[in-house]
């Protein structure tokens, strides 16, 4: 409030405190009857609501978690040592809470708000960490690309703004990579990311931040990390704060994105929590409502329609499969309640396609619509070619006479799948990507060792870059490939493989 | 049925206080009331008391931090 030049602290406190009145003072109490591995029972508070926040003698705090007429059970998100039978607890009337806004960009917190980094955080704003997805009529079709970066995706398995996309594997396949190649793509994009990491080892949390500050991207990003030592309750919450985080951005209109990483260790901590509170064991020996766990999380992403400023949350969750079995319990659930999956593939990895994505596996329900049409044109056909060649490829293997067709077929393959190799940390531009595509599909690759077809993509880019920039450019700003810029294109990529001595 | 219940309260008391207190919490909760009684100088003033699952916070420290949170919204 605007005050004259001439207003005392006093003025302020008497107009401040004008009509204040002593609240009531009576809370409700309990007493902590047990209390092991961060889960704890408590006798009394018969008002307390679910996952309001319990306060204890020391600033310790909990979350309840189970309510019956026997008592209150509740998780411990600090202190898990220093509790005793026998203490007091009080009810907070609250419920979790994570500080948002601004402030927090750069940042590397908590789920509950604490800076990890070593430096204090000053934001004035909260916000729960439990809120209502937008409703249907708030939402609107997801029609904008949200670009990786990665050839292999946007090409074949698109993700649009406000998409869930998850991201599967086994272990050591670049989920991981394929998360933060996809947050150092949004660089200038006006994206703000989080990264909210769930059970990692602090040292690859660490990781993480190096790579994306030694990029800039930690300009635009937020790290909100419960790593592998930090108690169950905090894993549990951690991905609900990250949520609350982007959705604070996403209803002031701006674009989020949001990796979960990874989901597999959030159902583990959430078992944890559910065994020792005595809930019953199900399937997996996880709790009944585990699926309502992650989908009540998921269906926070979305677009907001324009009115209500046109912000969006995409969604990137990670889940970490064990032997290749995508028929497991979590990921089963998180591959039907998201819009499509990205599935790495351990052989694949090993034999050196990197990403490791299996075409045939990966699917985007919704991106397609929201696809670039410069993208659309160059890679329509891509998904079945490679799906074919990697079937081909099986009964090739046995070294039996393959007719001409199929000869080409596999050749062109291999090629397609030589493009398709990216490094870690170099997201191509739009234009970029249909350059590669187009150098493959319209086979001037044909006379290239498939070794180097890489290094003549590579090079080609180069030369386009420094000869044909403006066309590049155009690309990129359009996201159109016209017939002027198809043909322009062509004639650049003929001058290039005439430079370089190849046949067309 | 006598309740007990724990009592802080800052800084020296007497007799008098708590026989005061404890016949206070008699008459609203309608029993007889026991209190075991401490002194709690972090209260800053004011006493708590803990009764039938419920806390009765009269402390100045409490009243402060109300005060805070009234005055920062």
């Amino acid at each position: 409030m605007q005050q004259p030049f001439s207003t005392t602290v006093g003025d302020v406190l008497r107009q401040r405190l004008a009509g204040y009145q002593e609240q009531a003072i009576l809370y409700d109490c309990g007493v902590v009857l047990s209390v092991g591995d961060g889960v704890l029972h408590l006798s009394g508070l018969g008002r307390c609501r679910y996952g309001e926040l319990i306060a204890f003698p020391g600033d310790i705090y909990a979350m309840a978690m189970e309510l019956s007429e026997e008592g209150v059970g509740a998780v411990l998100l600090n202190g898990v040592n220093e509790l005793r039978v026998g203490a007091f607890a009080q009810s907070t009337g609250r419920v979790v809470e994570v500080p948002v806004g601004d402030k927090l960009i750069g940042r590397v917190i908590d789920p509950l708000g604490m800076p990890l980094d070593g430096k204090s955080l000053d934001a004035e704003t909260l916000r729960p960490i439990e809120g209502p997805a937008p409703q249907i009529i708030h939402r609107q079709n997801v029609s904008q690309s949200l670009e990786t970066g990665l050839l292999a995706v946007d090409s074949m398995i698109p993700i649009g703004k406000g998409q869930r996309e998850l991201i599967i594997g086994d272990r050591q396949t670049g989920k991981t990579t394929i998360a933060v190649d996809t947050i150092l793509n949004q660089k200038g994009k006006d994206v703000l990311c989080v990264y909210v990491a769930i059970g990692q080892k602090a040292a690859d949390v660490a990781k993480v931040r190096e790579t994306l500050e030694q990029a800039g991207a930690m300009e635009y990003c937020v790290i909100v990390a419960a790593t592998a030592g930090d108690c169950a309750a905090m894993q549990y919450i951690a991905p609900y704060a990250g949520c609350a985080i982007a959705e604070h951005f996403m209803v002031q209109g701006q674009d989020t994105l949001i990796i979960y990483d990874d989901l597999s260790k959030h159902a583990v901590a959430y078992r944890t929590m559910s065994l020792l509170l005595r809930r019953p064991p199900g399937r997996e020996a996880y709790p009944g409502d585990v699926f309502y766990l992650h989908s009540r999380l998921l269906e926070r992403a979305g677009r907001l329609k324009e009115e209500l400023g046109g912000g969006s949350l995409t969604a990137l969750p990670i889940v970490e499969t064990m032997a290749s079995d995508i028929s497991a319990y979590i990921p089963t659930n998180v591959i039907s309640i998201t819009d499509g999956q990205i599935y790495l593939e351990t052989e694949l990895f090993h034999a050196g396609v990197r990403p490791a994505v299996n075409v045939g596996l990966s699917v985007s329900r919704v991106g397609r619509a929201a696809q670039k049409k410069a993208m659309r044109d160059v890679s329509g056909k891509l998904r079945l070619s490679l799906a074919q060649y990697r079937e081909l490829q099986i009964f090739a293997q046995f070294g039996s006479d393959v007719d001409e067709s199929t000869r080409r077929l596999l050749a062109y393959g291999n090629r397609l799948t030589e493009i398709l190799k990216q490094p870690q940390g170099a997201p191509y531009s739009l234009s970029e990507q249909v350059v590669l595509l187009l150098l493959v599909s319209g086979g001037y690759t044909d006379g290239v060792e498939v070794s180097r077809v890489r290094e003549f993509g590579k090079g080609l880019l180069a030369f386009l870059h420094k000869q044909w920039s403006p066309g590049m450019k155009e690309i990129d700003t359009t996201g159109e490939l016209t017939d002027d810029l198809r043909k322009g294109l062509e004639s650049g990529i003929k001058r290039y493989v005439a430079s370089v001595g190849q046949k067309v | 049925m006598a309740l007990t219940g724990t009592l802080r309260i800052a800084g020296p008391y007497d007799e008098d206080t708590i026989r005061n207190i404890t016949g206070h919490f008699s008459a609203l909760l309608s029993t007889e009331v026991t209190f075991s009684v401490s002194r709690d100088d972090s209260l800053i003033g004011g006493f708590t008391a803990i009764v039938d699952n419920k806390l009765y916070d009269s402390s100045i420290l409490s009243r402060l931090g109300r005060l805070e949170q009234h005055l920062t919204k």
